[in-house]
């Protein structure tokens, strides 16, 4: 190995003092074999240079090609993202219609109670204790009211009315499972007149928890094909879904 | 998902080794937007811009490996600069019909180191269109020499040679890598003698 090759590589590689890179600076201003070689040697050094730029060129336009062209990996992943992102939008929109609803139901029930269970009837003819517990319902003491109306349900000529009225008073206290029950019993009774599965559908509606609002539909259509009582009503609320 | 941040492609690329190419590739990953950025900026050709943008890449991590980028900017600006310049350039070239890029010394040209007044005297005598006889003798010189040239212009100093190739000492290193260089030296008059 010649010692110019090594000299001249120190000189590049920076392990050349100050001095020694003046001399060797001079020595190319002088010695024209010197400044050839050193020519020679840088002309190597920028092929390979160039040669290795253009393995790392070649090295990129791979990973530009796998960046620009999805694979069939990514496809998958795009087109699973996109169907989640469908079904999240169809369940949003289903989710919101579904809101929607209940909260409309919810304000039908409202509406209703305000105008028609916020003071019930003092009726002539119902016992004493009844109407003790309607006053207490009026007066919103529901406690009272359920206290006063609960013995009664297990009386025969005061049942029906009780347990309508107990569950009512459970309705407005939005004791909701409770009032459910009672308007279940009342339904199963043999009445002429029979407004339990009228106010068990208002109940689900005020409610509007979970599939509250299907049952509540159910129950209102029944009540419009057999025409039992509030089919009306029933008509009009179903009307408004 | 890890995320990988411009602390880390930095560090990784300082550290060389075998993860380093690993780092250069996310390094790659990381502003691979600048490419559509361009096309929409300066009209510039896909290939063109990707071209462009591999140039800028190389540039980035050859002064990173150089210590030449002193982080005073963050990568993102670093890379932003020298890609808006290169894309200038090109527009500039084709403007000017200055496109023919082997006519004239690499703008990374060793030669650059030299001071002005000897940097002359060297280019006067460079013999221009030896490059791509250089380029082919490089095939002829055995692939481990070669292996060698190639990881040394990447930036692996003769100690990091040495652990990667399984070479003793860096001493043995410099003397192989400069044997090479004779022998490629040699190769290349040869021809021109003939």
């Amino acid at each position: 190995m010649s010692d110019s090759i090594n000299y001249i590589d120190n000189y590049f590689t920076g392990a050349l003092s100050d001095i020694e890179k003046s001399d060797f600076e001079k020595r190319c201003a002088a010695d024209q074999s010197f400044a050839k070689e050193v020519a020679e040697y840088i002309s190597m050094r920028d092929a390979i240079n160039e040669y290795l730029k253009q393995q790392k060129r070649e090295d990129l336009a791979t990973q530009h090609q796998e960046l620009s062209t999805p694979s069939n990996s990514t496809k998958i992943i795009v087109l699973k993202r996109i169907a989640y992102l469908a079904a999240a939008c169809i369940l949003l929109t289903i989710g919101w219609f579904s809101f929607l609803r209940h909260s409309k139901s919810q304000l039908i029930a409202a509406n209703y109670i305000s105008e028609n269970l916020n003071t019930l009837g003092l009726n002539m003819g119902v016992s004493d204790s009844l109407q003790m517990g309607i006053t207490a319902y009026n007066s919103k003491s529901y406690t009272e009211a359920e206290r006063l109306f609960n013995p009664l349900t297990h009386r025969p000529a005061t049942a029906p009315e009780a347990i309508k009225y107990l569950g009512l008073t459970y309705l407005a206290d939005k004791q909701y499972d409770a009032a459910l029950k009672n308007f279940d019993q009342l339904a199963s009774m043999s009445l002429h007149i029979n407004p339990g599965l009228f106010y068990k559908a208002l109940t689900l509606m005020e409610r509007s928890e979970g599939t509250d609002w299907q049952q509540a539909k159910k129950i209102l259509q029944q009540i419009i094909d057999k025409k039992l009582y509030g089919y009306q009503q029933a008509i009009n609320w179903i009307n408004q879904f | 998902m890890v995320l990988i941040t411009e602390h880390m492609i930095l560090q990784g690329i300082k550290a060389g080794g075998a993860s380093r190419r690993n780092y250069e590739q996310k390094l790659y990953d990381l502003f691979f937007y600048l490419i559509r950025e361009a096309e929409k900026k300066y009209g510039i050709q896909p290939e063109e811009a990707a071209s462009v943008y591999s140039d800028t890449v190389l540039a980035v991590i050859k002064n990173i490996v150089a210590e030449k980028f002193e982080g005073n900017s963050s990568l993102k600006t670093y890379c932003y600069q020298i890609f808006t310049n290169k894309c200038v350039d090109l527009l500039r070239k084709r403007t000017t019909n200055r496109g023919k890029m082997e006519d004239t010394i690499p703008y990374d040209s060793l030669v650059y180191e030299l001071p002005d007044e000897t940097r002359s005297i060297i280019q006067k005598i460079i013999v221009k269109d030896e490059r791509q006889q250089i380029l082919e003798k490089l095939n002829e010189i055995g692939d481990k020499c070669k292996e060698l040239l190639l990881m040394f212009e990447d930036g692996y100093n003769d100690k990091e040679i040495a652990a990667h190739m399984k070479y003793n000492t860096a001493d043995v290193v410099k003397t192989t890598r400069l044997r090479c260089l004779e022998k490629l030296k040699l190769k290349i008059t040869t021809i021109t003698s003939k």
